[in-house]
């Protein structure tokens, strides 16, 4: 009897995943079919306003209240989204007549769902709504989701914010970012800064004035940021480097910043660095190796020229990329080319060799 | 005796009742699980919530290969149509007989190199290094003593230059967002130390610069084509319920990523071992649970690798024999793992699904068409009935296997003719019950051609892959 029970309900369920299936078929040809229609409908109704705005007239009152009871909607705002972007016309007058909208339906938006809300501040990005006023309802929507538990608000909150290229409220992001410990990859980060439309150095004193502030993810992301985009802050920098109880990683961004921006004298430490046997620092001998090549002369020759014995492979071949780099003439590396330390000959080698084929693929090209 | 035979058969269908029971529910759970995350991605996608894909993590795409002439130069020229910025290519030809380095150093123009290698896992040495720098990315070529595919992977974690690697196939081809796709956990998470990708059938199916060339298309091969309603539903579904929970036990070799680092730490790839991919997961999972680190193993389920399913009943044995056999290495040298706490959900559920439904199965099933003629012999077997119930449960089986084929054909936004959609309920039913029975048995006969030293990359015919 209870096999028979078990029988029936499998029967039941594979009952039912069939109507499911084939619910879920219909509904979904039947969805497209709805929104298309949709986004046909309201892409004339948006015509029809650009109209109005292009005849030097207001848009009335009934379309902002259509709008308002139809865009807090997410899948409606979707379709008004695809309706936009097929439009080749300037929307520009249009969004900035109808922003009053999206201030009321930001606040609809704050009690959504976590996807819901990313795919909301997608929208401010892409249309740039509010971008031009110094605070809104928008700002504070988008700073709200820095505190948000899913990445994805974050980082579409974060793209927001880069698009309305406001220094300040960026620095406050990611000073909210900080305090709701929330991992957030640093590249994310460092590399959505580099999208970041406005004045770039006003962002960075923002930032540098909260840096102390935030947890070695954000500042490394930060710093990378700097070490891309200008070279005033070697003094900063060095500081950085010189101090000992400083992250690690923090510290090494500075010697990549070196690297990238000349500064003689941070040149003697670097040496060190590299001069340094100590297998625990191989990271710092390894990158001031790399850094180097920025800075000819005797003594960092002889320096590299040590550390191509180094027991750390990185250390050997960064020494050696770099005194390639630096045009180190044959005789000054003969010693190391017919020497005993294999493992240093042919790492050097290597790197000579490439630098010849660089050479001639740049002159075939 | 027929008080005893009664008894015993009684048991025994205690028993089977109570097993398939549990394989149902899972089945069940592992099918609606899966649907309900593929729909929640297609959604997270449809609502711009992935704007994480413009940024690139560096990684290094290595690609073991063995007598791969046929499909090697394909495979790495759709690797350069991919939509990343930063990556470098690394075939190592194993030792092949035939003509595989030839035909990379020819196509690619490449030029010899006498790279270091930094040698942080044993592996075969190295006979030569090619490097062709002229590409979207560069393409490098180690040909070594032959070793066997783990020990081919070992050599490319020692030529990678980058933090994570992607191990993969030289007959796979990835769709052109499939990098930026597998990527994704380790941007959402620090912790994640290696990304599974999907991998699916690609015969019959048309890539064209990385994109899927629409309508897709059932393999005309039948035998092929179950095999996609068969990776559909135990590929996706039950690794997507393991994902959940931290519990996926296998990465697929033919695509998946790894933290480098994590994988020097644990000594790389076993090359003693026929299923490198699974044991190095699971060691993965040891390593880390031991040492109480915080740490992920992912599956991205939109990350798609295609690679070619054997056409051949032949070629499918010897695949499921060698896979069994590599699941049969990674479980027993693994064998603390069982009923561990210590090794939390890995070890209490995971290993033991595969130890019972996927490495001693074959026997349980073997077991119950025993029983099943010593019941017939002994008549004390209700045959309407049995037969009722079988079928019961194959069509179970066909409609749950048919629901996880067409919750990926929705959210990928495919269209399946209406000839092709007949086709797969059809095969459903065939898959759930034909097939099944016969790789039971080829699997229940691996060990019997198991020989100890059998490091082969097992060989299956090769076909072009149709890319443009």
């Amino acid at each position: 009897m209870q096999v028979e029970n078990l029988i029936f309900a499998y029967i039941l369920i594979c009952i039912s995943m069939i109507a499911f299936n084939i619910i879920a078929l219909f509904y979904r040809r039947t969805k497209v079919r709805i929104n298309t229609r949709k986004k046909d409908i309201l892409e004339q109704i948006i015509l029809e306003q650009m109209e109005i705005i292009d005849m030097n007239g207001t848009i009335p009152d009934s379309h902002l209240e259509y709008l308002l009871k139809t865009l807090k909607y997410t899948n409606n705002l979707m379709i008004f989204d695809e309706a936009l972007s097929d439009m080749e016309a300037d929307k520009s007058k249009y969004l900035q007549q109808i922003r009053p909208v999206f201030v009321h339906i930001t606040m609809v938006f704050f009690k959504k769902n976590l996807v819901d809300q990313a795919y909301y501040a997608y929208i401010l990005k892409k249309y740039r709504i509010g971008a031009d006023l110094k605070f809104s309802v928008m700002h504070s929507y988008l700073i709200h989701l820095m505190s948000s538990k899913s990445l994805y608000c974050r980082q579409n909150a974060l793209l927001a914010l880069y698009a309305y290229g406001n220094a300040e409220f960026i620095a406050l992001a990611l000073q909210r970012l900080d305090e709701n410990h929330m991992f957030h990859h640093r590249r994310l980060i460092a590399e959505g800064l580099m999208s970041v439309q406005g004045d770039k150095d006003e962002l960075i004193k923002e930032l540098i004035s909260k840096i102390t502030s935030f947890n070695p993810e954000i500042q490394i992301a930060v710093l990378n940021y700097i070490r891309q985009v200008s070279s005033n802050y070697c003094e900063m920098f060095a500081d950085i480097l010189n101090n000992e109880r400083e992250n690690r990683e923090v510290r090494l961004i500075a010697i990549r910043y070196f690297e990238k921006y000349k500064y003689q004298p941070i040149k003697q430490k670097l040496i060190e660095f590299v001069e340094n046997e100590d297998i625990l620092n191989w990271e710092f001998a390894a990158v001031s190796a790399h850094a180097l090549h920025s800075y000819p002369g005797e003594d960092t020759v002889r320096a590299l020229k040590k550390s191509l014995h180094s027991r750390n492979w990185y250390v050997r071949l960064n020494s050696a990329k770099s005194l390639v780099q630096l045009d180190t003439p044959y005789l000054a590396l003969s010693e190391i080319l017919t020497g005993k330390d294999r493992y240093a000959r042919e790492i050097l080698q290597y790197c000579l060799d490439n630098s010849e084929k660089i050479k001639e693929r740049s002159e075939s090209a | 005796m027929i008080e005893h035979v009664q008894n015993f058969l009684s048991s025994v269908s205690s028993f089977f009742i109570i097993y398939m029971m549990i394989y149902s529910t899972f089945l069940f759970l592992t099918v609606t699980v899966g649907s309900s995350v593929l729909y929640t991605k297609r959604r997270y996608e449809l609502m711009k919530n992935y704007n994480v894909d413009d940024y690139y993590v560096p990684m290094s795409i290595v690609v073991p290969a063995h007598n791969e002439e046929i499909t090697v130069v394909s495979t790495v020229i759709s690797l350069l149509d991919l939509d990343y910025n930063l990556y470098e290519i690394i075939v190592v030809d194993d030792g092949s007989s035939d003509k595989t380095s030839e035909k990379m150093i020819e196509y690619f123009n490449m030029e010899r190199i006498s790279k270091p290698i930094h040698r942080k896992i044993e592996c075969q040495p190295e006979e030569f290094i090619y490097a062709a720098y002229d590409r979207k990315v560069p393409v490098y070529l180690v040909r070594k003593r032959n070793g066997g595919k783990a020990d081919a992977l070992n050599m490319g974690i020692n030529v990678a230059t980058y933090p994570y690697f992607i191990c993969m196939d030289a007959d796979s081809v990835l769709q052109s967002d499939s990098l930026k796709r597998i990527v994704r956990p380790v941007i959402e998470n620090s912790d994640v130390i290696a990304v599974g990708g999907v991998v699916r059938p690609s015969n019959g199916v048309e890539i064209n610069q990385g994109k899927l060339v629409r309508p897709y298309k059932l393999p005309k091969n039948i035998l092929a084509a179950m095999q996609v309603l068969e990776y559909d539903r135990s590929f996706l579904a039950s690794r997507i319920l393991f994902d959940l929970f931290n519990g996926t036990l296998i990465i697929s070799g033919a695509f998946g990523l790894f933290h480098k680092e994590s994988v020097i730490s644990v000594g790389g790839y076993d090359s003693k071992t026929m299923g490198e991919d699974m044991e190095l997961i699971v060691r993965l999972h040891v390593y880390c649970l031991m040492h109480k680190s915080r740490y992920s193993i992912k599956y991205a389920v939109d990350a798609v690798c295609w690679s070619q399913a054997p056409e051949k009943l032949g070629d499918l044995k010897k695949q499921r024999r060698r896979w069994h056999l590599g699941l049969f290495q990674s479980m027993w040298k693994h064998r603390s793992l069982f009923l561990n706490p210590k090794f939390g959900f890995v070890s209490v559920v995971s290993f033991i699904y595969y130890l019972i439904y996927e490495l001693i199965n074959p026997y349980i099933e073997l077991f119950g068409v025993i029983t099943i003629i010593i019941a017939m012999i002994f008549n004390l077997i209700n045959i309407p009935f049995m037969i009722a119930f079988l079928i019961i449960y194959a069509l179970y089986g066909a409609v749950l296997t048919i629901s996880a084929f067409y919750s990926r054909i929705h959210t990928m936004e495919l269209e399946l003719s209406l000839a092709d959609s007949i086709k797969a309920l059809f095969l459903c039913l065939f898959e759930n019950t034909f097939l099944r029975f016969y790789l039971s048995w080829a699997r229940s006969t691996a060990f019997f051609r198991y020989r100890k030293k059998k490091l082969s990359w097992g060989k299956i015919e090769r076909k072009q892959i149709q890319i443009k």
